[in-house]
């Protein structure tokens, strides 16, 4: 195993994005030539610390920096700076050995230092940020030579959950480690040239990078649009070649209006969230009512144009916990929801004694809230909307201080415990639910997976376990998988990646 | 006249105050903070309650005003508490924008507010006047996003002339791409505000047109396009500066709906920006703008007056 | 009390002889029945039905469906009921803040007046749809809020009238007549002056009720009208703009009520202008003075 060639990229990506991608030419059928990729992205980066990752940053992180490891769409591990991962018969350590021949961009050689200097960093409180989390399996580390690293873990890990946080971890330039927020130290294809806050981003290619022919484009300028509807017009009218991270309505008039789309695998999903410490969704029955009760494909069509999967359970079709027997079972029936609500015993007007918070800002969760409305009337539970906007929704969200509201998670394609880095999927300090959790099957769920590090039947038994629970405690009901980090390009581009969290990757990216 | 100009800053300063105090006092009363969206979904207690410090948010109102107030005399607005860039900066990048729209939508409505007033007052309750009266009419009444949703359809969506929503580019950097991105938000609101030109300079001209200076020139057989064009339009300019430059001053910051219609990136939108994250320090410099844009309008406007009108005196 | 309705009849009955005025008259008596009935008529402005979403008019569905598969046509009917409401509201509250205001200012011409004015003053200065929306963001969504918001607006309008009515009408001599019985300033203001001033005011409840329904539908348009499901006019073009390519019917029809509504009272609006300017010159302030 080496690295990957640009033909091996192109034939996943084909592959993956499938039926969205007819009549477009595998990247691999022709010469790609460089120059001026534009791309449009709808939001400002917070910072280039590789560790703070959100969704604000997903256009340059990847352009920036490589991981240890990268993952094919469709899971499997690849080999990236790391060439070789060997996980110890015990799971509790994996060594990796590194890639030669690689400089950051200031010139400093890519050794084992940095790995450990990045290790620090995540494991650091204060500095650790989203990967701080994710740490908290790693004892120690060490590097018996610049080539080499090996991590130890606190106890037997799984090997999925391994090979997530080698994905995770992108080696950070020992020098420039304290001032990441504002310089980029990383190894990544292309280099900072300038950045205009609030408005543009401008790169240039990496001419030391390490993936051979990559990056194929020269310059790299992303220019920052607030709303989705100038992004697809700077599209249509050529002023940009790419729309990363539109919303999936345009993406589905853009590909009938001749544009190509991406979608990635690593999906978010949309989960109607409630609150079991509230009311009548104390109730168990009452709350299992709402696994029926949601439309899930008219919520899918109106919301997200059908772009995306109806689903039960909170994990992306990626995921290994990925079940698709649930979404059967737990279809939109009105019948088996009218029974579950009359087993509960509740009175009518305790049934309809709450309101569903709705994030006013966000057009698919006004629609979707609206039909979720509708059954509930059908099922003779009337209830109010409590629209909200901006701030005054995000407090509520933060404070738990609502009934039952619609909110996507992330991190659904990846290991299934790392679903409770969401806040209602949390299992200690959660906001909503509160301390002491008051599911403690799913917290014990949650906990079986963690340490079913045996065989491939212990690990299915877990991940069955962990879905049983979700459905029968009900405090978190999936509706549908939508894409985040959609890609709409002009026709004239080939060559596109997809990442497994969907971040933009643009090395491979061309003009035909 | 320095003197007044003087005297009206003067007087302007309580209402500068009064008005921006009432909005932060209004903001500030509501639930939702702007914590939630500087820290994000997934935080902790600790971390709310390290910024609610960091930013100050933990003092009361009056002391938060009144220390953004002292600031905001020597000249420092602060930063944006969920962009963190300056409240300057970004003001500064969407003032243009407004500027531009706001110029091409009064050159729109005056190419069309001005010929339609002087062919409807020269035959008063002629045909044409009673069409172009319904012309003004169907200007005023047809609602501006409305309006923009039908120039929307059929220049973006069926011909595909002009992009469907606007980006702001300065008219000097590309001259031909500002039209482009210009070109429906400013017909959309030009074509409201020549609704008004239109009904005002009508009134107006038809007003002065029975006056009798104007019945004397004719006694004395003045050719008629000379009395319209000199004696009557003159002094109907007048009343007709004031319009303009209150439409303009309105401008600044109400052509909110247009820019929603559009996404043009205005001043307007920036400021519900503000208030929808509880971004206190944008929001009081945008509200400040605003307020000084109007009044200095409203100022000039009246030096105009004088200026075209030698009789009005300002002591 | 007869006199006064004999008057409104007469004046009816002058507004009906002129063509545009009696159109605008019977529109909106069209529209205020429909809402006044709404829920007589078969429509269902909230039954869902996502198959059957986004249909472009047909015999079933005059005017389509929405992006939920709801009657748009339902959904305009219901609609009129939150303008409507806004809209009389609106003016309600208007009148009775900004008139008292404006009475007091233009009765007393003292201090007061120049207090009252200035605060008049702040109210103009930020533009109506800023200070609406900064007030709903105190207020919360809801169909008060709207009408609270928008009748705030309302109020230097008013008061600039009423003020303009009493400093026109103080010096009148039935008024010093009565100033002269000893009646109280409250007396002389609200049953000497305030009968006598109400024709502009009048129009000018007219002109904000135009000016209410558009303002409620702009909010609305930018996201923070009456809360959905709720229907409104300026929600439904805000929904509707966003599925133009797939509905282009969806904004267009429902914005040719509104912009007629809004038409209809514009055109009344000035034809009782037009009729009370007659009134007063050919009495050449007869009217005015005339009743005591």
């Amino acid at each position: 195993m080496t690295k990957l060639s640009r033909r091996q990229f192109g034939m996943a990506s084909l592959a993956l994005a499938g039926a969205s991608l007819a009549g477009a030419l595998p990247a691999s059928a022709q010469q790609l030539k460089g120059g001026r990729l534009r791309v449009a992205v709808l939001s400002e980066l917070a910072n280039y610390d590789p560790q703070q990752l959100s969704t604000v940053n997903f256009h340059v992180i990847k352009n920036l920096y490589d991981s240890l490891i990268e993952y094919t769409p469709e899971g499997k591990p690849e080999p990236s700076l790391a060439t070789e991962w060997t996980i110890a018969p015990d799971k509790t350590s994996v060594t990796l050995k590194l890639r030669s021949g690689v400089t950051f961009h200031s010139g400093t050689p890519f050794k084992s230092d940095s790995v450990l200097a990045t290790l620090q960093k995540g494991a650091d409180p204060k500095r650790g940020k989203n990967v701080f989390a994710t740490m908290s399996i790693v004892k120690d580390w060490s590097a018996p030579d610049d080539a080499t690293v090996t991590i130890n873990f606190k106890a037997p890990v799984p090997e999925r959950q391994i090979l997530d946080l080698l994905q995770f971890l992108l080696p950070i330039d020992p020098k420039g480690i304290d001032t990441v927020e504002t310089v980029p130290a990383g190894t990544g294809a292309y280099t900072l040239v300038n950045r205009a806050v609030g408005q543009s981003l401008t790169l240039k290619a990496n001419p030391k990078y390490w993936r051979e022919k990559q990056p194929i484009a020269q310059d790299l300028v992303f220019t920052v649009f607030s709303e989705d509807a100038s992004a697809s017009a700077a599209l249509e009218s050529g002023a940009v070649d790419i729309v990363y991270n539109g919303s999936s309505r345009s993406a589905v008039r853009l590909k009938n209006a001749g544009f190509q789309v991406f979608a990635g695998p690593g999906p978010l999903v949309q989960v109607f969230r409630i609150n079991s410490t509230r009311g009548p969704f104390r109730n168990k029955a009452f709350r299992q009512a709402f696994n029926f009760l949601m439309d899930r494909a008219s919520i899918l069509r109106v919301g997200y144009a059908g772009m995306g999967k109806v689903v039960a359970l909170p994990w992306a079709p990626a995921s290994p916990a990925y079940d698709e027997s649930y979404t059967k079972t737990y279809a939109y029936d009105l019948d088996k929801a009218k029974k579950l609500i009359a087993d509960s015993g509740l009175s009518a007007d305790e049934m309809k004694n709450w309101k569903l918070l709705v994030n006013g800002s966000d057009e698919p969760s006004v629609a979707i809230s609206q039909i979720v409305q509708g059954s509930l009337q059908k099922v003779g539970i009337p209830i109010e909307l409590d629209m909200r906007q901006g701030a005054e929704y995000v407090t509520a969200l933060l404070g738990g201080d609502f009934a039952a509201t619609f909110g996507a998670v992330g991190n659904v394609q990846k290991f299934p415990s790392r679903v409770a880095t969401n806040s209602i999927y949390r299992t200690s300090g959660n906001p909503i639910l509160k301390d002491p959790h008051p599911h403690p099957d799913y917290v014990a769920a949650i906990a079986r997976v963690d340490s079913a590090s045996g065989g491939v039947a212990e690990v299915k038994a877990a991940y069955d376990n962990l879905n049983k629970v979700m459905v029968a405690e009900a405090f978190g009901i999936p509706t549908n998988s939508y894409d985040v980090g959609l890609i709409v390009a002009s026709d004239k581009v080939g060559g596109v990646t997809l990442d497994i969290d969907n971040l933009f990757v643009a090395r491979t990216i061309g003009f035909k | 006249m320095t003197a007044y100009v003087l005297r009206r800053l003067f007087q302007m300063l309580p209402v500068l105050l009064v008005a921006s105090f009432a909005i932060f006092a209004m903001i500030y009363a509501v639930p939702g903070g702007p914590v939630a969206v500087i820290v994000g979904e997934n935080a902790g207690p600790e971390e709310i309650a390290a910024a609610i410090q960091r930013y100050g948010l933990d003092r009361p109102m009056v002391v938060q005003y009144a220390d953004w107030l002292g600031r905001a005399m020597t000249g420092d607005f602060g930063l944006s508490l969920h962009s963190r860039q300056p409240v300057l900066q970004l003001i500064g990048e969407r003032l243009p924008a407004t500027l531009q729209l706001a110029f091409a939508a009064i050159i729109v409505a005056l190419v069309i507010g001005i010929p339609v007033a002087i062919a409807s007052a020269v035959k008063p309750n002629s045909w044409l006047d009673r069409l172009l009266s319904g012309w003004s009419a169907l200007a005023l009444g047809v609602p501006t996003f409305w309006l923009g949703i039908l120039l929307i359809l059929l220049f973006a969506v069926e011909l595909r002339w002009l992009p469907s929503a606007s980006r702001h580019v300065p008219l000097w950097e590309s001259p031909l791409d500002a039209l482009r991105s210009l070109a429906l938000p400013a017909i959309t609101l030009g074509t409201y505000v020549s609704g008004i030109l239109a009904r005002f300079l009508r009134a107006s001209l038809i007003g002065e047109a029975r006056a009798d200076y104007v019945r004397t020139a004719r006694a004395k057989g003045v050719p008629e396009n000379r009395i319209v064009g000199l004696h009557i339009m003159r002094n109907a300019l007048l009343p007709f500066v004031t319009v303009v430059g209150l439409m303009m001053a309105n401008f600044i910051g109400g052509a909110v709906v247009t820019e929603a219609v559009f996404t043009y990136p205005g001043l307007g939108r920036l400021l519900i920006q503000a208030i929808s994250t509880r971004d206190y320090p944008l929001l009081q410099g945008c509200i400040l703008v605003i307020l000084v844009a109007y009044m200095l309008i409203n100022l000039t406007v009246d030096m105009l007056y004088a200026w075209i009108d030698p009789r009005i005196e300002y002591r | 009390m007869t006199e006064t309705l004999a008057r409104l009849k007469g004046l009816l009955g002058r507004l009906l002889a002129r063509r545009g005025a009696a159109l605008g008259l019977g529109f909106l008596a069209l529209v205020a029945l429909a809402a006044a009935f709404a829920t007589v008529l078969p429509f269902d402005p909230l039954s869902q039905s996502v198959a059957a979403s986004l249909l472009p008019p047909s015999a079933e569905n005059w005017f389509g469906t929405d992006e939920l598969g709801r009657d748009i046509l339902a959904r305009v009917i219901y609609g009129a009921r939150t303008s409507l409401l806004t809209a009389v509201g609106a003016v309600v509250i208007a009148a009775l803040v900004g008139v008292p205001i404006g009475l007091a200012a233009g009765f007393y011409g003292d201090w007061r007046d120049s207090l009252l004015m200035r605060c008049i003053d702040v109210l103009l200065a930020l533009p109506n749809i800023l200070f609406a929306m900064a007030l709903i963001a105190v207020l919360g969504r809801s169909q008060g809020a709207a009408l609270i918001a928008v009748g705030i607006a309302g109020i230097p309008g008013f008061a600039r009238i009423a003020r303009a009515q009493v400093m026109a009408l103080r010096q009148l001599d039935f008024v010093t007549a009565v100033r002269g019985f000893g009646g109280s300033p409250g007396y002389i203001m609200f049953r000497t002056i305030l009968p006598n001033a109400l024709s502009p005011l009048v129009v000018q409840a007219i002109v904000l009720a135009s000016i209410a329904i558009l303002l409620e539908a702009a909010l609305a348009f930018l996201g923070v009208g009456v809360p959905p499901p709720t229907p409104s006019w300026g929600e439904m073009l805000r929904t509707g703009k966003s599925y133009l390519y797939e509905a282009p019917t969806y904004a267009v029809l429902p914005g040719i009520v509104l912009t007629l509504t809004i038409l209809s009272l514009d055109t009344i609006g000035r034809a009782l202008t037009a009729i009370l300017d007659r009134d007063e010159t050919d009495a050449s302030g007869e009217t005015i003075g005339g009743r005591r």
